[in-house]
C-alpha cells in the first residue's frame, strides 16, 4: 500500500486547492451577482429570498445600449483616458527621468501635493476657470483635469524605474557621440518600458473609473462611463436590473483588460513599491 | 357722395379686417426660428415623458433644444455650480419650495409675467388660471411668476387594500389609528413574508420631505410668529416622537437608511402594509414590471393628527435662466409653454405625472381612463387642504433641512429626541439665512 | 548612433536638468497649483455660492470648524475607516500571499482573479454592493441566514456602518495588496530560509524572525500606495451611505464635500478641505518616518 505519506501528500494538496478555491470566492462573487442583477427584472430583483436560478432576460442589457447611447459613453472614456495616459507619459518620462538623475527632490513635492490633495477641492475652481474659456464638455477639459491623477502617478512610478537604471549604458552611448536626448530616446527608454507599461496601465485605469470630475465637468457629448451608471438612477425609481447590467458592461472592459497585463502591473507596482 | 362713402366703409372695413386678422393671429411660432437653447432637467418622469416629444416641438418651430437630464443629487450639484459659474443654461427644472429663495437672490429666475402677458409670446388657450391656484403661487417669488409647474405633489398614505380587506382591517382616520393599524401587521406572515407595519422615510435630510406632513398634522411649525426656529416646540417634538416611533417599531429595519427607493421597494416586494410617500410613485406600484403589490393598492389621505389633516404640496416647475440672452430666453418661453399646454400636460397625466392643470384631471379622457379614482380624489383633496411651506422659510434649505434631518434620525433611533430637537433649533437659529 | 547631434538637441542637452521637466511642471502648475491657490484663498472668506461675492473673514472658518461636531465626527470615522482598513487589508493580503506562496497548478487563474477587483470602476461595485447589503432582501444577509447565522443590519446601522464600509474596502483592495506582497514574497532570498531550517527553527518562528523583517519594506511600500487613496476614499462612501446612517459614516472629506457641494459654503468647505489634506500629510509624514527607519535595519 503506497501509504501514508502519499496519501497526506494528496490530501494536503487537495486541502491546499480547496482553500484556493475558498479565498478566490470572495473577489468573485460580486462580479458575478453583478452580472446576475443584470439578467433578472426589476421584480426580480428585489425580491426575497433572492432568487439564484431564475430565467435571464437580455433585455437591461439591450436597452443600455438602446436608450442610453452606451457606445458614446464607452469612446468617450476610452478617448479620455488614452489622452490623458499618452499626454502624462510625454511629459512625465522627462521630468521622472531628471528628477531621478538630478535629484530633483524638490519637484517631488508638488507631485506629492497633487496627489494628497482632496480631488473635491479642485472642482470648482476648474469649473470657473474651464466655463470662461469654453471648454465645459470638451475633451480637452476633461483630460486636462484626469492629467491630475495620471501624471503624478506615471512620474511617481517612473522615478523608481529610472533610479534602478545604471548610468554606464547612458555614458556608453554618449561616448559613441550621442547626444545627451538621443541617449535618451534611443537607450534609456526602452530599458524601462516595464515601467511605461506599468504607468501606462495604471493611468488608464484610474483615469477610466474616474467618477467626480466627470460628473461635473462632462456634458451630453463627452459624459463618461461611470457618470452613466447614475442614469439608472431617477426620480421615483433606481432601476436595479439596469445598474446591474450597466454595472458590468463598464466593470468588464477594464477588469478583462487588467486580466490580460497583470503581470506587468503586478510587477510595476511591486517595483514601484520596492525602490520607493 | 356715395363713392366716397364705399370707400371710407371700405377701408373701414379693410382695417378692421387687418387688425382682427393680426388680433387673431396668435402666436408665430417660428419667430425664434434658428435659435438653440439649452434645459437643465431632472431625470424624472415628465423628463422621460416630454423628451421624446421635443422633435415635435423643433419642428414646429425650427429652435434646436438640447436636454440634459441627471439623477437628483447630482442634479441640484451640477445645477446650481452651472449656474453660478455663468454656464449656458437657458431653462430648467426647479422645486420652488426648496431652491426659490436662493435661486431669486442669486439672480437665476427670470420672471415669467412679461411673457404670459404678451399676446405674441403666448395663446390665449394656454391660460395660466387653468393651473392650480396654489401651484402657481407656490411657484412665484415676491408676486413674481418664475415656473411653470410641470409635476403637482402631495404625499398619500397609500396601503394594500387586499390585506386590509383579509384582515378586516379600516382606513386609519386618525393618526392612533394610523400607529394601531401599522402595529397590527407587523410582524404577521402573509404569503411566506413577515410584514412590517408601514414604512417611511428615514434618511436624514430627505426624509424631512415626508416628516413635514406630520409636523404640520401636529401642529408644529418650521419657525414661530418671530421667525426664530420652532424645532423645539412641544407640538414639533411631538411629531419627531411620533415619526421616529412609528418607523423604529413597526417599520423596516434599518430605518436611517431608508430613502425612497429602499422604502417603495419595500413596499413594492409586499412587505409593507402601508407606505407613506410620494403620490407620484403610484406609476411605481401598479406597474407589474416592478411591482409585485401592482392592484392590490388603495390611497387615502395622511390621517388626522391634533391639528388635522394637514399634507403638503410641492412641484417641479420650469424656469428660464436669468443669465441667458433675450433672445433665448423667448425660445425658452416657447418651450415651456408648449410642454406646459393643455395637451402635453394631460399626457402626461396619463402617463403617471401629476398635473398641474385642472382640466388635465377633468378631462373626460382621463376619466374615463382612470383605474384609480381614489387616487385621485385623494390626491385632489391633498392639494386642496395641502400646505405649500414643506421646506423651511429661509435661503439656505439644504442646509435646515440636514439639521432637522438628524432630529428625525434620532427619533428613529429611539434617543432623547427633545434634547435632539433643542440642540438643533439652535443650530438652526445660529445657521439660517435669510 | 553616430548622427551628429543638432542644435537642438544641444541646448536641450545642456539644460537637461531644466528642460525635462518644465513641460510636467507647467501643466502641474496650471492644473494643480492654481486651483489649490485659489481654495487656499477661499478659505479665508464667507461665501455662499450664487450669493454674492467671497467677504473676506480672515481665519474665522478655522475658528469655526474647531467647534462644530461634526468635523470631531469626520476625524473619528476617517480614523476608524482608514485605521481598521489598512491593517486589515495589509494583514489578510499578507496572510493570504503567504499561503499562495509556493508552487501550484492555478496559480495563474489566482493572480487573474485577483486583479479583477482593483479594476473594478468603484462607483459600479458600489452600487451593486449597496443591493447586496440591503438587510431586508440583500443577497448577504441571505447567505449569513442559510448558514444559521443572524442577519446584520451591515451599513444600516450606526454600529456596523464603518465595518461594513470597511468589507467593501477589503474586498476592493486586499487582492492588490496580495499580489504585491506575493511578489515581493518571492524575490525573496533563499538563504536566510535555508539556514533557519538547518538550526531546526519551525514555521512560526521562521515567519517571526526571518519573512516578517524582510518583508516589512514590501509592506511599509504597499501600505503607504494604499493610504494616499484611502484616506480620501469617496466614491464609495457616496454612493453606498452618503455618510449616513446620520452621520455615522460621514468622513471629514464627505463632509466638505456637502458643504461644498450641497449647502454651497464655498469658503468653509474649502477650510474643511484644508483640514483633510493636513491629515494625510501628516499621516504620510508618520509613515515616511517608519520607512526610513525600517530601511536602516
Amino acid at each position: 500500500m503506497i501509504t501514508g505519506i502519499g496519501m497526506t501528500k494528496t490530501f494536503k494538496s487537495i486541502l491546499f486547492h480547496a482553500g484556493a478555491i475558498a479565498l478566490c470566492v470572495p473577489p468573485v462573487f460580486v462580479f458575478v451577482w453583478m452580472i446576475l442583477t443584470g439578467l433578472k427584472t426589476g421584480v426580480q430583483n428585489i425580491t426575497y429570498p433572492p432568487e439564484f436560478i431564475f430565467t435571464p432576460t437580455l433585455e437591461n442589457f439591450r436597452a443600455v445600449f438602446q436608450q442610453y447611447n452606451f457606445f458614446r459613453y464607452l469612446m468617450n472614456s476610452l478617448i479620455v483616458a488614452g489622452l490623458a495616459t499618452g499626454i502624462s507619459l510625454v511629459l512625465g518620462l522627462p521630468a521622472a527621468y531628471s528628477i531621478a538623475k538630478y535629484r530633483q527632490g524638490k519637484i517631488g513635492i508638488i507631485i506629492l501635493v497633487a496627489r494628497m490633495t482632496p480631488f473635491v477641492s479642485y472642482l470648482l475652481p476648474w469649473y470657473i476657470i474651464f466655463r470662461h474659456l469654453k471648454l465645459i464638455d470638451t475633451y480637452t477639459a476633461l483630460t486636462l483635469t484626469h492629467l491630475i491623477i495620471t501624471l503624478p502617478m506615471v512620474i511617481w512610478l517612473m522615478v523608481s524605474f529610472f533610479e534602478g537604471m545604471p548610468e554606464e549604458l547612458e555614458d556608453a552611448a554618449m561616448i559613441d557621440g550621442c547626444s545627451r536626448l538621443q541617449s535618451f530616446l534611443i537607450i534609456v527608454i526602452p530599458l524601462v518600458r516595464n515601467g511605461i507599461a506599468t504607468s501606462a496601465i495604471m493611468s488608464f485605469i484610474f483615469s477610466w473609473n474616474q467618477f467626480l470630475f466627470s460628473l461635473i465637468l462632462s456634458g451630453p457629448k463627452t459624459k463618461t462611463v461611470p457618470v452613466a451608471v447614475y442614469n439608472f438612477i431617477s426620480y421615483g425609481k433606481i432601476d436595479w436590473a439596469g445598474i446591474g447590467a450597466a454595472a458590468t458592461l463598464i466593470v468588464l472592459p477594464v477588469s478583462v483588460f487588467a486580466f490580460f497585463v497583470r503581470r506587468t502591473i503586478v510587477q510595476g507596482l511591486t517595483m514601484g513599491a520596492l525602490k520607493d | 357722395m356715395k363713392r366716397r362713402m364705399i370707400c371710407v366703409v371700405l377701408v373701414a372695413l379693410l382695417c378692421l379686417g387687418m387688425i382682427s386678422a393680426t388680433a387673431f393671429a396668435g402666436v408665430d411660432w417660428k419667430q425664434l426660428q434658428g435659435t438653440e437653447i439649452r434645459f437643465l432637467m431632472n431625470k424624472h418622469p415628465f423628463t422621460t415623458y416630454i423628451e421624446p416629444k421635443v422633435p415635435e416641438f423643433e419642428k414646429m418651430t425650427g429652435i434646436k433644444v438640447t436636454i440634459e437630464a441627471f439623477p437628483e443629487d447630482q442634479y441640484r450639484n451640477k445645477r446650481t455650480i452651472e449656474l453660478n459659474a455663468g454656464g449656458k443654461v437657458d431653462g430648467y427644472m426647479i422645486m420652488p419650495g426648496q431652491d426659490d429663495l436662493h435661486y431669486w437672490k442669486a439672480g437665476w429666475l427670470q420672471p415669467l409675467d412679461a411673457y404670459i402677458a404678451d399676446p405674441t409670446l403666448t395663446e390665449a388657450d394656454w391660460n395660466i388660471k387653468d393651473f392650480f391656484t396654489s401651484f402657481t403661487k407656490a411657484s412665484s417669488v415676491d408676486g413674481r411668476q418664475i415656473g411653470i409647474v410641470i409635476n403637482a405633489e402631495t404625499s398619500l398614505l397609500s396601503y394594500r387594500k387586499d390585506l386590509f380587506k383579509t384582515f378586516k382591517v379600516k382606513v386609519p382616520e386618525t393618526m392612533k389609528e394610523l400607529e394601531q393599524v401599522a402595529k397590527s401587521f407587523y410582524g404577521k406572515e402573509v404569503e411566506g413574508k413577515k410584514m412590517v407595519g408601514i414604512t417611511l422615510r428615514g434618511k436624514g435630510a430627505a426624509a424631512t420631505s415626508q416628516w413635514v406632513d406630520f409636523l404640520y398634522s401636529f401642529g408644529g411649525s418650521w419657525t414661530d410668529a418671530q421667525g426664530k426656529s420652532n424645532l423645539a416646540s412641544p407640538k414639533t417634538i411631538a411629531a419627531f416622537k411620533f415619526y421616529g416611533d412609528l418607523l423604529r417599531n413597526y417599520g423596516p429595519q434599518g430605518g436611517t437608511m431608508l430613502h425612497w427607493a429602499e422604502s417603495t421597494s419595500m413596499f413594492m416586494e409586499g412587505k409593507a402594509a402601508m407606505i407613506y410617500d410620494a403620490n407620484v410613485f403610484k406609476a411605481l406600484y401598479e406597474n407589474p414590471k416592478e411591482s409585485k403589490v401592482a392592484g392590490k393598492v388603495g390611497y387615502a389621505t395622511i390621517p388626522a393628527g391634533p391639528a388635522g389633516r394637514i399634507p403638503h404640496v410641492s412641484n417641479w416647475s420650469l424656469s428660464i435662466g436669468k443669465t441667458s440672452t433675450p433672445e433665448r430666453q423667448k425660445a425658452a418661453w416657447l418651450f415651456i409653454q408648449w410642454a406646459t399646454n393643455k395637451n402635453n400636460c394631460l399626457g402626461a397625466l396619463l402617463a403617471g405625472v401629476p398635473s398641474g392643470r385642472a382640466s388635465s384631471w377633468n378631462s373626460k379622457e382621463y376619466k374615463s381612463k382612470d383605474d384609480h379614482p381614489d387616487w385621485t380624489a385623494n390626491t385632489m383633496k391633498s392639494f386642496e387642504m395641502g400646505q405649500p411651506q414643506w421646506n423651511p422659510p429661509v435661503l439656505n434649505v439644504p442646509e435646515i433641512r440636514d439639521i432637522t434631518g438628524q432630529v428625525i434620525v434620532d427619533a428613529i433611533e429611539g434617543k432623547d429626541v427633545t434634547a435632539s430637537a433643542k440642540k438643533a433649533a439652535e443650530l438652526m437659529d445660529k445657521k439660517m439665512e435669510r | 548612433m553616430k548622427t551628429a547631434p543638432s542644435a537642438l538637441s544641444r541646448f536641450i542637452d545642456r539644460r537637461q536638468a531644466f528642460v525635462y521637466p518644465a513641460p510636467a511642471v507647467t501643466a502641474l502648475f496650471l492644473i494643480v497649483v492654481i486651483p489649490i491657490a485659489y481654495n487656499l484663498y477661499l478659505t479665508f472668506t464667507k461665501w455662499t455660492i450664487g450669493l454674492g461675492q467671497p467677504r473676506f473673514i480672515g481665519f474665522d472658518n478655522f475658528i469655526e470648524l474647531l467647534s462644530d461636531e461634526r468635523v470631531l465626527n469626520g476625524v473619528k470615522v476617517m480614523v476608524y475607516f482608514s485605521g481598521l482598513s489598512l491593517s486589515l487589508e495589509l494583514t489578510l493580503g499578507l496572510l493570504i500571499a503567504l499561503y499562495f506562496n509556493r508552487e501550484f497548478k492555478g496559480s495563474e487563474i489566482v493572480q487573474a482573479i485577483y486583479i479583477f477587483p482593483f479594476a473594478a470602476t468603484p462607483v459600479a461595485v458600489a452600487l451593486i454592493w449597496r443591493i447586496m447589503l440591503n438587510p431586508e432582501i440583500g443577497v448577504l444577509n441571505y447567505i449569513l441566514q442559510s448558514v444559521g447565522l443572524p442577519s446584520s443590519l451591515w451599513v444600516s446601522s450606526p454600529k456596523t456602518v464603518i465595518p461594513a464600509l470597511v468589507m467593501v474596502d477589503v474586498w476592493k483592495w486586499t487582492p492588490m495588496i496580495t499580489l504585491i506582497v506575493l511578489a515581493g514574497l518571492k524575490s525573496l532570498p533563499h538563504d536566510p530560509y535555508e539556514a533557519a531550517r538547518i538550526d531546526g527553527a519551525n514555521a512560526l518562528q521562521i515567519f517571526w524572525y526571518i519573512t516578517l523583517p524582510l518583508i516589512r519594506p514590501v509592506l511599509i511600500a504597499a501600505l503607504m500606495l494604499r493610504s494616499l487613496d484611502n484616506l480620501k476614499e469617496f466614491d464609495m462612501i457616496y454612493t453606498i451611505t452618503q455618510g449616513g446612517p446620520g452621520i455615522s459614516s460621514e468622513t471629514l472629506y464627505l463632509y466638505s464635500y456637502n458643504v461644498g457641494f450641497s449647502f454651497f459654503k464655498a469658503g468653509y468647505a474649502s477650510a474643511l478641505m484644508v483640514v483633510v489634506f493636513l491629515i494625510v500629510l501628516v499621516f504620510n509624514v508618520v509613515m515616511n518616518r517608519l520607512r526610513l527607519s525600517a530601511q536602516d535595519l
